[in-house]
């Protein structure tokens, strides 16, 4: 994810429109899969990630410029997240969302396979307590460390140790138990 | 065991090459001598590849503009699409009552009960006050969010 770049960030603070430029660029990635994992689907994903974004620089005056912005930007969008899950106990979303229709050339198989494993892995990660999705979110969807994950989530560091250790056995169990139900099919 | 929970974290790290060269010496000299961690870090890094090689190929199309533009002309009321099923649902019902305690007042036109209802709403949206607006709301979505403010409510989250 880079190192702090205290410029763009004191920029940023101060409501300059490349600084934000540049905040999305290095930062869409990861809010679009968070986002993918709460809705299913590309479109909503895409309109979570803004909403990170234009929630973030419209009360940017409430990020300490002092301190680096990345957590800061996390911890936003895990709060919407969580607000997003707490609204949403009980959506099932199916493995097959965003999947293209039948009728996919050949060439096209490797791609389309790709994608199911995609959904398959999304899918199993929702499944997952909240606690450990959004711990295993921030390390993987968004690449931070376990010392800035504690960071956004305002929790010990040994909790995120022991929640990322307990929350990637779980989806292992499940993914293992996916694999051995479709082999049987 | 919480040796080995620490142990077992630690791999996390050593994936992501943000181990130092001691610790992740003794990491490794942990794990040839305990099978149990042994076992368990073959999961736990199996998981881990299958994670980061799903969600490294997934890539937002670029977002700048669409951010730049809500910032620019910010939607009324606009929250994220969590939320819009509710909203829809709340303007509805809105609509169904007002309608229905206008009508049951005698002598009363369409084009009155449209009116009186038009300027409800406008002085709902624009002249009203924040309690106004929250009155129009479930009990529950008042409470705080639990956000980074403690003075954190529905309105900052919109």
């Amino acid at each position: 994810m880079g190192t702090r770049n205290e410029e763009v960030e004191r920029r940023f603070y101060a409501g300059d429109q490349d600084a934000l430029r540049w905040v999305v660029e290095t930062y869409q990635n990861a809010f679009y899969r968070m986002g993918w994992r709460f809705f299913g689907r590309g479109a909503d994903a895409q309109d979570f990630a803004q909403d990170v974004f234009v929630h973030a620089f419209e009360r940017r005056e409430r990020y300490d410029p002092a301190r680096p912005l990345k957590p800061w930007l996390f911890t936003v969008a895990a709060n919407l997240g969580r607000e997003h899950l707490r609204r949403n106990k009980h959506r099932e979303i199916s493995a097959g969302d965003d999947l293209p229709e039948t009728g996919v050339a050949p060439e096209a198989e490797t791609q389309m396979e790709g994608e199911e494993r995609r959904n398959r892995v999304m899918h199993l990660l929702q499944q997952l307590h909240p606690r450990y999705q959004e711990v295993l979110a921030m390390r993987f969807e968004s690449g931070l460390s376990l010392a800035e994950t504690a960071q956004a989530l305002r929790l010990p560091l040994g909790t995120v140790k022991s929640r990322l250790s307990r929350g990637l056995e779980a989806f292992h169990s499940a993914y293992q138990r996916q694999e051995r139900s479709g082999a049987h099919e | 065991m919480n040796e080995h929970r620490e142990i077992i974290a630690q791999l996390a790290d050593r994936a992501a090459d943000r181990l130092s060269p001691e610790a992740a010496a003794r990491l490794k000299c942990h794990l040839e001598n305990c099978p149990q961690c042994r076992e368990q870090a073959r999961r736990f890094m199996q998981s881990y590849q299958t994670l980061e090689k799903v969600l490294e190929d997934m890539t937002s199309p670029s977002l700048f503009a669409g951010v730049k533009a809500r910032l620019e002309h910010p939607e009324p009321r606009r929250a994220f699409v969590g939320l819009r099923p509710a909203w829809a649902g709340i303007t509805v019902l809105s609509v169904v009552l007002v309608f229905s305690a206008l009508m049951s007042r005698p002598g009363i036109t369409t084009e009155q009960v449209l009116q009186d209802y038009s300027e409800d709403v406008q002085t709902l949206w624009e002249g009203g006050t924040a309690d106004a607006e929250n009155a129009w709301l479930p009990s529950e979505w008042s409470e705080t969010t639990g956000l980074e403010s403690s003075g954190s409510t529905l309105e900052n989250i919109i």
